[in-house]
């Protein structure tokens, strides 16, 4: 009897741990990829997020168009908002510290928006590509969205990856990250390569949003969760290395997971900090250790 | 008692040694270290100060390793470093530049560090307005303020013109009347030469001669190293 | 040593305090409540827009952890005084202090790191403020809702005023007076190159550990006088409203000046106050707006971006 308890909280543990990992890994990538290669922290990326939901629930929900015409849209337009904040921010900014700034108040600026404009703090829920209906295995319950976005994620986050590592537009991007002026020197455009990686950033953040919100609510707030699991998962990883994006996605993962099975309360985020909080004090520079430049 | 010793001393980049298995040690007062461009000499440099660690090998300041010590702990007993593109903080004035570490390690007197360095007419300008000579000799005033036994110069007239070259050099040969240790990283040989005692010659990470000036021009691993084939196409 | 301490650097300060006085003089003579009522609020951001502009204004060290902090002075002076009927004096004080102690951890892990990281970092915690105190306060079986009724200020607003204006002006005094000390200067050496500092021989940790610790025991005393002031602590006083007006004060007052942020303050927070009379709900969005325009096009602060 108490095996099979133990049994099926290790595999409630294992199958959680693994399916928020994947969806951590693909939260991630978009934002340690944009700071890997131009330095820039995208402030932004969970206000992009809450842009794609919001655009689901306007399109698909309130004005009733079909539901894959309008994830179109909703990522079209979320990679358009995403974009004209970065070309602003780029070219009016004068230091980092104004960036930053600029950057996090555009983030509250769309925060604001969405409350005004949708219903204030009300949760709204939007569908998802699949339904909602839940999988038993082996005697624990797990959405089928959950399945689908873990896969998903899976593909994305390696596909990502080898294309950076193996072919010649990866290496391009890798040149420029490590030194964008020697870059250009060989004849690479490193101002678009920037923005190709910006668009690229924020179309993973918009897929990730399809396929992740659906089983979540839509509130003017929700952006902080990403952002928090994202910044969380880089820091530890080392922002900027992508080879090490799915291990750190794991260890902030199973350490949620197992925490939230023995606490009774839904501390996730505290949880994730309280990682980055160890992770930085025995190893500031991330497992991957070395430089912050975007290492594959 | 030789006051710097550096054994076995390697440090590799991206698989690349910049530095591999060097071993020499300060025997008398100034020393130049050269050889061509990408033989490690900036590495080596920033390995003796912290701002590196090696990955191999002992360094050992005033009979204490220090291999592994931190930066500022480094000062503390006497070494530092100046770096080859000048770093003032550009929104203080000079005088400021300098009492920032008026009160690290007993300090020097700002006036007196001023004066040896040239720079007394200037002590209430902002260093953004100075010019590029005057920012070397800055450079080297700083590192001077934490009362050095052992001084090592990145390129201290790299950039200058003659006239701002001389007057440095000028300056460093009074710090080293006063019996502050130097090694000196420089490519304008002929400037530094007359100056210090002896020179060691790096190619490939590696040391491939240590001796005087004089000694230096009849070595023929040096000339192959540094001077090339071109010489002997030219000749 | 004193040549520092000339005149002109004070003239600044003394500008400053004479605002201060002037608008205390104005707010009685117009007497009138919502005016007295903004000057406050005012007042309170510019301590906020103070604390912010020596630690990271000065360093840097962009630091949003300001709501967190804020919340920690509100919180921790309603517990006090619901469960020890502390008079207000001792409740800001208290709160100051346990602000100095929460800035003490959090600096010792973050500021190992640099630049985007330490920002991100500090980024976390109004985030996760609420996460923080819902859970701390539910294990602890205390009430999540927040404190009612807190004890005011003391009756008039004249004398809210009064009082805050006087902490406001110490706050300006004793920060100006550091950054002008060699400790500041350590500081605005950090600022514009920390690597060419430790090289040379200084270990810039404990000067930061210190200013981010004082400072933020700076922003808790402000969250307390705000608790005080609306007699009530909730979760929303770890709103971004108090990240947002704190770094446009400090911003457009001129970075590190210490001296810009009160005009910048009574500037901004008076004619946002009289925005939201016309507009409404619309403020924030509108306000968020002209704050990044601000900040884009006036980066060195609004007097020296005239100039």
């Amino acid at each position: 009897m108490i095996s099979s308890l133990i049994f099926s909280t290790l595999l409630y543990i294992l199958l959680y741990g693994t399916i928020f990992g994947l969806n951590y890994a693909l939260l991630t990538l978009g934002f340690t990829l944009v700071f890997g290669v131009s330095k820039i922290l995208n402030l932004s990326y969970g206000a992009l997020y809450m842009s794609t939901a919001y655009f689901i629930y306007l399109f698909a929900v309130m004005l009733s168009i079909n539901l894959f015409v309008s994830i179109l849209i909703a990522v079209v337009l979320t990679v358009a908002i995403g974009l004209a904040i970065f070309m602003i921010m780029t070219k009016f900014a004068r230091d980092p510290m104004i960036f930053m700034i600029a950057m996090l108040l555009s983030a509250l600026l769309l925060q604001y928006i969405y409350t005004y404009f949708f219903q204030g703090e009300v949760g709204l829920i939007i569908p998802g590509v699949v339904s909602n209906v839940s999988l038993n295995i082996l005697g624990v319950s797990v959405s089928q969205s959950y399945i689908l976005s873990a896969s998903v994620s899976l593909i994305l986050v390696l596909a990502v990856w080898l294309w950076i590592d193996r072919s010649s537009f990866g290496r391009k991007v890798r040149a420029t990250s490590e030194d964008y002026e020697t870059a250009e020197l060989f004849g690479i455009n490193s101002k678009m390569i920037y923005l190709l990686i910006f668009i690229i950033s924020t179309a993973i953040v918009a897929i990730a949003a399809v396929l992740i919100v659906p089983v979540q609510v839509v509130t003017p707030t929700m952006w902080v969760e990403p952002f928090v699991v994202a910044f969380a998962i880089s820091i530890i990883g080392g922002l900027g290395k992508l080879r090490w994006t799915i291990p750190a996605a794991f260890i902030i993962s199973f350490s949620q997971v197992t925490i939230l099975y023995l606490v009774p309360y839904n501390i996730s985020d505290i949880t994730a900090f309280g990682v980055v909080i160890i992770f930085l004090i025995l190893l500031p520079k991330g497992i991957g250790g070395g430089k912050h430049e975007l290492q594959v | 008692m030789t006051i710097l010793v550096v054994e076995g001393l390697s440090k590799s980049w991206g698989g690349n040694k910049a530095i591999d298995g060097m071993t020499f040690s300060l025997e008398k007062d100034a020393m130049a270290l050269i050889g061509p461009n990408g033989a490690g000499k900036t590495t080596l440099l920033s390995s003796i100060a912290g701002i590196t660690l090696p990955d191999q090998g002992r360094i050992i300041f005033d009979g204490i390793d220090i291999t592994k010590t931190k930066i500022w702990k480094r000062v503390g007993l006497g070494l530092v470093k100046t770096f080859q593109v000048v770093r003032p903080f550009v929104s203080l004035t000079v005088r400021e530049n300098l009492e920032l570490f008026s009160r690290v390690h007993g300090g020097s007197d700002i006036d007196s560090v001023l004066e040896v360095m040239g720079l007394s007419q200037f002590g209430n300008k902002k260093a953004r307005e100075l010019s590029h000579g005057n920012l070397k000799r800055l450079e080297v005033a700083k590192a001077l303020m934490t009362n050095p036994k052992l001084l090592l110069l990145d390129e201290p007239i790299g950039g200058l013109s003659n006239n701002e070259a001389v007057g440095v050099i000028d300056a460093l040969s009074s710090l080293k009347k006063k019996g502050t240790k130097m090694i000196i990283v420089e490519h304008r040989l002929s400037e530094i030469f007359p100056f210090v005692d002896s020179v060691v010659v790096m190619d490939k990470g590696k040391k491939i001669f240590q001796g005087t000036t004089t000694e230096l021009f009849d070595d023929e691993k040096v000339r192959e190293a540094y001077m090339g084939g071109e010489t002997n196409v030219d000749s | 040593m004193n040549y520092r301490f000339e005149g002109k650097k004070w003239s600044r300060l003394w500008i400053s305090i004479s605002v201060l006085i002037i608008l205390l003089v104005i707010s009685y003579v117009v007497n009138m409540p919502y005016f007295t009522f903004s000057l406050i609020f005012a007042l309170i951001l510019v301590i906020l827009a103070l604390s912010w502009d020596f630690s990271s204004g000065v360093t840097g060290y962009v630091n949003f952890g300001l709501p967190f902090f804020v919340g920690v002075g509100a919180f921790s002076s309603g517990y006090l005084y619901y469960t020890y009927k502390l008079p207000v004096p001792f409740l800001l004080f208290i709160s100051f202090l346990l602000g100095i102690t929460s800035g003490f951890l959090f600096s010792i892990p973050t500021l190992r790191v640099r630049g985007p990281f330490f920002t991100l970092l500090s980024l976390l915690l109004p985030l996760l403020g609420t996460d923080f105190i819902l859970a701390f306060w539910t294990v602890l079986g205390l009430p999540t809702i927040g404190y009612y009724n807190l004890p005011t200020l003391s009756g008039s607003l004249d004398y809210v005023l009064l009082i805050v204006t006087a902490i406001t002006a110490v706050i300006s005094f004793v920060l100006y007076w550091i950054t002008q000390t060699h400790f500041g200067l350590v500081l605005r050496g950090i600022g514009d190159d920390e690597d060419a500092i430790i090289s040379n021989g200084l270990n810039t940790f404990p000067y930061k550990l210190v200013t981010f610790s004082l400072a933020m025991g700076i922003v808790s005393l402000g969250g307390a006088i705000y608790a005080l002031f609306t007699s009530y602590a909730g979760v929303d006083t770890f709103g971004f409203t108090f990240l947002m007006y704190p770094m446009l004060i400090a911003i457009l007052g001129g970075r590190g000046s210490i001296a810009g942020s009160l005009p910048a303050g009574i500037i901004i927070v008076l004619l946002s106050q009289y925005l939201s009379l016309y507009i409404g709900s619309l403020t924030l969005i509108i306000f968020s707006i002209l704050a990044i325009l601000l900040l884009l096009f006036f980066p060195k602060g609004l007097m020296r971006s005239i100039q």
